[in-house]
């Protein structure tokens, strides 16, 4: 439940979501398929070592690379997050530029060199107010207020958990947790943009201990306009990051509100 | 048919390559027949319709697969991979072969052209620009009538291409590359052109071939780099233009500079001249538009399979509120019709000149095996109220062509058009007009 997989998700066009109906694999009552789906998430956080590892980190910084597959596509990622609500993401992207979307505490945003400034609202809001809790796997009750476990599954000769996760606001995720390693493998979501929503199913794959928590060394996110693979090469934990990084180019003054390469 | 068209997007530079001429058999059977299955499963997984136009894209794969992979060389092969895509008849499909792309390098400093822009008018191909100093050229000027480029009868060769194709849409299109390609070759050689200019007997004369010092846009995954133009120009009647050749990041903050110090310096009306314009990054119609607008608005709607995607212009400070044209012309394709559609249908925009290309679709392109790439359509586009921009074009609101007359006489009649259609549109001047001169480009 790191911010750094979320923020990428997001700023990859890939929120979270899923799915269609399947109610009738379910056999069991509700109250026995949230603490079902409990006991695999809270599995899932010890095995990676997020909640312990939470309680000495205030500040993360990560960085990777991600590739547009088959279209010659790439750039670096960056991904900032501060205790308690902040996360910058920034992906610079060769003949693009520098596309950065960030949260500073109130204002959710996005700066890229084609299509300007904008900031979030609504669901995708939402969205990013969850994603941007640094201490998200201590508090993942809070955002996700209804929890269930679906199905036991096979997946890519795997076997699974399946549990949807409903969030305060804007439609339930998908999450697949191997029931082996306890690590969470696939997630599939929706993302709510202004431009309307894109389905997606976001694979975590290669794990590895990284300052004390397993991550996801590759994030693989397959939409429908283009598979994207994000490549992990640095994480850094409890560096100092300034506020300023975070807040809205709208606020720091008007001389800096054009937004121009 | 219009898919060789976006080869030009991406190179214009054929005629310089020579290297596409040689015939040669180097790929590998194994090579030819993952290269035809990857083209095949692109389109048969990402091609926006699943339908294919009630085409049966199984049996089109059974018909040209042993045609592909028995083909008597690599050029075959690939005609045959194009061939394929053609039967979608639809615009954004490529396969560029290797050669091709190997070639690219070689092109980064563009081709070695006679530096002429033509128009075509009543059946004449016209002089509309010239880009480069034509020397020895005796006159050579915009309005002139090309008659015949390296010995070749302009009137001869489309009669050819008009027999040759299926429609006059088609024949033109061929008709433009191949004259296109007369007026290319090897730099520091000549061709040799015959025109007459207005009443005057023709004349003849030898155009150097130079390679253009313009700048070039950076490169975008498998979308080289190309040759830019950027231009604007004060008009009377504190009227500014604004003219650009492709849709790529490096023009980009230009263009938003443009209409940002036009917003502030008592500009009555920005004119966007993307005659020529065959497109680009699909985007920059979206973040061209947010300084057009107050609020956030749609220009269009992208549909792929599993989703569509608004193309939304968010507001942006800085925006110009005063009239806008877009002028456009039967070249202007792709991006350039979703800005000028989009605009002009949420009533921003008034459209001049002639019915663009109609050749909308977005694409993407991605390498095959053995270094070829495929250019293909991940989705349809419809403006807001389901106009289909492709196959019919976006129909101006005040329809204007190039004349030999109007361009002998030093005038461009639809940018002229559309200077008066603000004119009238805008309300009156606040500052001094210090009109009518050009105050950047490149």
């Amino acid at each position: 439940m790191k911010t750094r997989t979320f923020a990428f998700l997001a700023a990859s066009a890939i929120l979270l979501l899923a799915f269609s109906l399947l109610s009738s694999a379910q056999t069991i009552s509700p109250a026995q398929s949230e603490a079902k789906a409990d006991k695999i998430l809270e599995r899932f956080l010890n095995v990676t070592g997020e909640l312990e590892a939470l309680k000495s980190q205030t500040s993360r910084r990560d960085r990777g690379t991600m590739t547009l597959t088959g279209l010659g596509v790439s750039g670096d990622v960056e991904v900032l997050a501060k205790a308690p609500n902040k996360s910058r993401m920034t992906m610079k992207i060769a003949g693009i530029g520098e596309i950065v979307e960030a949260f500073d505490g109130s204002t959710a945003w996005v700066q890229d060199p084609i299509q300007g400034y904008r900031e979030k609202t609504g669901l995708e809001l939402a969205a990013t107010l969850r994603q941007a809790d640094f201490f998200m796997a201590a508090n993942y009750k809070k955002h996700y207020p209804k929890r269930e476990w679906v199905s036991a599954e096979t997946l890519d000769g795997k076997k699974v958990d399946k549990l949807r996760l409903h969030p305060t606001e804007g439609a339930p995720e998908t999450w697949f947790l191997a029931q082996d390693s306890g690590l969470l493998v696939r997630m599939d979501s929706v993302s709510h943009l202004p431009q309307g929503d894109i389905e997606s199913q976001v694979y975590l794959e290669d794990y590895k201990m990284i300052d004390g928590t397993m991550e996801p060394m590759r994030i693989r996110v397959v939409n429908p306009l283009a598979p994207i693979t994000m490549e992990l090469t640095s994480s850094e934990v409890n560096i100092e990051l300034d506020d300023s990084l975070f807040i809205s180019p709208r606020k720091k003054g008007p001389e800096e509100i054009i937004i121009v390469q | 048919m219009r898919h060789r068209y976006f080869i030009a997007l991406f190179l214009m530079a054929m005629a310089a390559l020579p290297l596409l001429a040689e015939a040669s058999n180097s790929v590998s059977r194994k090579t030819r027949e993952e290269t035809f299955r990857a083209v095949w499963e692109t389109v048969r997984d990402r091609y926006y319709d699943p339908t294919f136009g009630g085409l049966d894209w199984d049996a089109v794969g059974r018909e040209m697969k042993p045609k592909a992979i028995n083909a008597p060389s690599d050029e075959a092969f690939y005609q045959v991979l194009q061939e394929m895509v053609d039967r979608l008849g639809q615009s954004h499909f490529s396969v560029l072969p290797p050669f091709w792309v190997g070639t690219r390098h070689l092109s980064r400093r563009g081709a070695a052209t006679a530096g002429l822009e033509l128009a075509e008018s009543n059946g004449q191909v016209l002089v509309w620009r010239m880009r480069e100093p034509a020397a020895g050229s005796k006159g050579l000027r915009p309005g002139c009538a090309l008659l015949e480029a390296g010995g070749t009868s302009l009137g001869a060769l489309r009669e050819q291409t008009l027999t040759q194709t299926k429609g006059k849409a088609e024949g033109d299109r061929l008709f433009r590359e191949a004259v296109e390609a007369l007026l290319a070759g090897p730099a520091g050689e000549t061709v040799a052109v015959k025109y007459s200019c207005g009443s005057a007997a023709p004349e003849a004369a030898n155009l150097p071939l130079r390679y253009s010092q313009r700048e070039r846009s950076e490169s975008l995954g498998f979308m080289p780099s190309m040759e830019t133009e950027f231009e604007t120009k004060r008009l009377p009647g504190a009227i500014l233009s604004i003219r650009f050749n492709l849709f790529v990041m490096s023009l980009l903050p230009r263009i938003r500079a443009a209409i940002q110090q036009a917003a502030t310096d008592g500009t009555r009306g920005i004119v966007f001249d993307i005659r020529g314009n065959p497109g680009g990054i699909g985007a920059m119609a979206n973040g061209i538009a947010g300084y057009l607008v107050k609020d956030q608005a749609n220009i269009g709607v992208m549909k792929m399979r599993g989703a569509e995607l608004k193309f939304l212009a968010f507001p942006q400070d800085g925006a110009f509120s005063g009239p806008v044209a877009v002028v456009v012309d039967g070249n202007s394709a792709s991006t350039s019709e979703i800005l000028a559609a989009g605009l002009q249908e949420m009533g921003r925009a008034i459209v001049v000149g002639e019915r663009t290309m109609g050749a909308a679709l977005p694409s993407f392109i991605v390498d095959l095996p053995g270094g070829a790439l495929l250019q293909f359509a991940a989705a349809d586009f419809v403006t807001p109220k389901g106009f289909r921009i492709e196959g019919q074009g976006v129909t101006p609101d005040i329809p204007v062509s190039l004349t030999a007359e109007t361009l002998l006489a030093g005038k461009d009649a639809p940018l002229e058009a559309a200077r008066d259609a603000l004119d009238r549109k805008a309300p009156p001047a606040t500052a001094p007009d210090n009109g009518g001169f050009i105050v950047t480009g490149n």
